[in-house]
């Protein structure tokens, strides 16, 4: 049953690290940015689920879906503002959004301070209890609203006109340009789903940890395994990887330290990358 | 050369990156001058601002703040007559030693600092090699003692000691019918956490428990697989110098997991902070010390403090109560030493004995470390009754 408890903690952990980890492989996917302030859109869709919820008593639920789309228009402003200039330039974006997340995170603790806050959840307290595996109710919800978005998001790629502009812009901006599609657009709409997705991840996982500024760094550091481990633009890679990576992380905590299961995933990132340089799923 | 509107973006990127840093930097630092003025001291605090530990800062700030106003307002401190002002200067170390040297070293080459307030137990040993070649003082607010001793005279701990917390706590527990069981002590995976968890460790075993060590990293969030492990067959899990926001996840989680012993807190409780993330329902039964938000409370000077703090940070930190009295320790020893000269103060300041808000505070600690360098201190015991954190035991 231990083993049944790893799976169910990977599975949870690797369900928001999948939020975060599609969002960034989206971007990089269309955009060809490494987006390093992915993690701060993340920390201030916990912190905007957090002033919904305490100072206009919004209900969580909404509060989620209220956070995504707030932090999905702020991403599309930034875009406008910053990172338009940097598509297809994968070493200025970087360095672009790395000045961007200092700032941010700088400014992020100005207005919000450096105590730690946090918010109470619908199903705090509740857990399905199976024999010895105990699985809380918050987690659930988290894996269930995982699979709901990525269901959504694959609908999205795969089955709407919108979905196909954005692989045909990934695959080939000057062709996807003569069908009348525009790159730039599509570019934008894209950091603004991305956006969307991490600020969805913050809100999702605000009662199950305390809010500081400081909080997106962990899982962009972790995004950026699964992505690179699933292959840079793979979405399916992605997931995968935040599963298996999840899933990792949890066996090595539970039957060695959190520290190892840190280093752990970045040796494992290694030998893929010995055997695969593209990752899992990538392509040329 | 041809530059090309792919460089010129690079170097627009680049000199954005440099601005942002410029500006960061510059945010660290609101007070200026040095200790070039004969009659006053410039306390350099190097702190947590940002990351996670970002709440010290600003609690340890208010707190040294108001001492200094005391101080100044009462001119405790005065040579030939005249006297001395005191006044702070901050740092943001974020937690992290590398940054913490890069401020500290700003400090002594540009700032000329002589006096040091540091945080963390990871962070002192990374200052001292620098602050010892400029025959500058530190002042240690860290869990752990590796960093004081024989070797490090101008190193002093005006801290707790979390050992003696831990004993305190256990003594009360078993007191009052706790049974021996199992416990495990949480620390964080680092060089205070190896030196000090085993101690902690051997201390719970002597009083009767079988115990082990968790060593969690400081950016650990999920504590989902570390309590699965130990939720149902622990008694009591003791919080070590972790900060409060993940000793609030770690708890909760281990609730939901099925933990129905007790928490203990020997690194002081952050009661506002747990409450915000775990329920009053889990914590209730828990015990924290040392007690210093209620021992401040014993004095006069230490209910002014307590006001004093509500009204600059909205709630009392207990621990940060040692930086104030620390701070009257050290006018007294100026004031014996008729001298700024960091060498001459640390001479005077173990013989002082000054009446502070936890009570008379003074430096010893040589029977244990060879040298007076460790502020003696009561281990009072609180538990939390009806969601609120309540003395138990006072310490003495």
């Amino acid at each position: 049953m231990e083993l049944a408890q790893v799976l169910f903690n990977g599975v949870s952990a690797g369900a928001t690290l999948a939020l975060v980890a599609v969002g960034l492989t989206l971007v990089f996917g269309i955009m060809r940015v490494v987006n390093f302030a992915h993690g701060v859109l993340f920390m201030f869709g916990a912190y905007t689920a957090y002033y919904l919820t305490t100072e206009a008593a919004v209900p969580y639920l909404v509060a989620i879906v209220l956070s995504a789309v707030i932090i999905g228009a702020v991403s599309i402003v930034l875009d406008m503002a910053v990172f338009k200039r940097f598509h297809g330039l994968s070493l200025e974006g970087a360095i672009a959004a790395i000045a961007l997340t200092l700032l941010l995170q700088n400014m992020a603790f100005l207005v919000f301070g450096g105590a730690s806050r946090s918010i109470k959840g619908p199903l705090d307290g509740k857990a399905v209890q199976i024999g010895e595996l105990t699985m809380q109710g918050h987690r659930l919800f988290i894996i269930g609203v995982a699979v709901l978005l990525v269901l959504a998001l694959s609908y999205l790629v795969y089955r709407t006109s919108f979905g196909r502009a954005m692989r045909a812009v990934q695959q080939d901006p000057a062709a996807a340009r003569m069908q009348g599609i525009e790159p730039n657009t599509m570019s934008t709409l894209t950091f603004g789903l991305g956006g969307a997705l991490a600020g969805a991840a913050g809100a999702l996982v605000a009662p199950e940890q305390v809010l500081l500024p400081s909080m997106g760094e962990a899982p962009l550091l972790l995004g950026f395994v699964a992505i690179i481990l699933g292959g840079m633009g793979s979405v399916g890679g992605a997931l995968l990887a935040s599963l298996g990576i999840g899933i990792v992380q949890s066996g090595v905590s539970t039957y060695w330290t959190p520290q190892a299961a840190v280093w752990t995933s970045f040796g494992l990132v290694l030998i893929v990358l010995t055997f695969r340089p593209k990752g899992l799923f990538g392509s040329d | 050369m041809q530059i090309t509107t792919r460089t010129r973006r690079a170097a627009v990127a680049l000199a954005s990156v440099a601005m942002v840093a410029a500006t960061v930097t510059a945010c660290g630092n609101d007070d200026g001058g040095t200790d070039s003025d004969s009659r006053e001291v410039t306390i350099g605090l190097v702190t947590a601002f940002s990351g996670s530990a970002a709440a010290y800062g600003e609690a340890e700030r208010a707190s040294l703040q108001t001492a200094v106003e005391y101080a100044n307002k009462n001119q405790l401190a005065k040579i030939d007559g005249e006297p001395v002002t005191f006044k702070i200067k901050q740092y943001d170390s974020a937690y992290d030693p590398t940054k913490a040297v890069t401020v500290t070293r700003q400090a002594l080459d540009q700032d000329g600092v002589r006096y040091f307030e540091v945080l963390g137990g990871g962070i002192v040993p990374a200052v001292q090699p620098l602050v010892n070649k400029e025959n500058a003082l530190i002042f240690a607010t860290a869990a752990g003692d590796d960093f004081i001793g024989k070797d490090q005279p101008k190193t002093f701990h005006p801290y707790y000691d979390v050992r003696e917390a831990l004993k305190s706590i256990l003594d009360y527990y078993l007191g009052n019918g706790g049974d021996k069981g199992r416990l495990v002590v949480m620390y964080p995976d680092d060089d205070l956490g190896q030196s000090v968890g085993p101690d902690a460790v051997k201390i719970a075993e002597d009083a009767g428990f079988q115990a082990h060590a968790e060593l969690v990293g400081r950016d650990v969030t999920d504590f989902a697989p570390i309590m699965s492990k130990i939720a149902k067959k622990t008694d009591v899990i003791d919080f070590g110098p972790l900060p409060p926001s993940q000793q609030a996840v770690a708890a909760k989680q281990a609730r939901q997991l099925g933990f129905e012993g007790i928490f203990t807190f020997s690194d002081t409780l952050s009661l506002d902070t747990l409450l915000q993330t775990a329920s009053a329902a889990d914590l209730e039964g828990s015990l924290a010390a040392p007690a210093l938000e209620f021992q401040a409370n014993l004095t006069e000077q230490g209910k002014a403090w307590t006001a004093s703090m509500k009204k600059k940070t909205g709630q009392v930190d207990g621990w940060t109560a040692v930086a104030y009295d620390n701070l009257l320790l050290l006018a007294s020893a100026i004031n014996d030493a008729q001298s700024l000269d960091p060498a001459k103060v640390a001479d005077a300041l173990p013989k002082q004995k000054v009446q502070g808000i936890l009570g008379e505070v003074s430096y010893g600690g040589a029977d244990r470390y060879g040298i007076d360098r460790a502020l003696n201190l009561p281990y009072g015991v609180s538990e939390v009754k009806d969601g609120k954190s309540v003395l138990v035991t006072p310490g003495s």
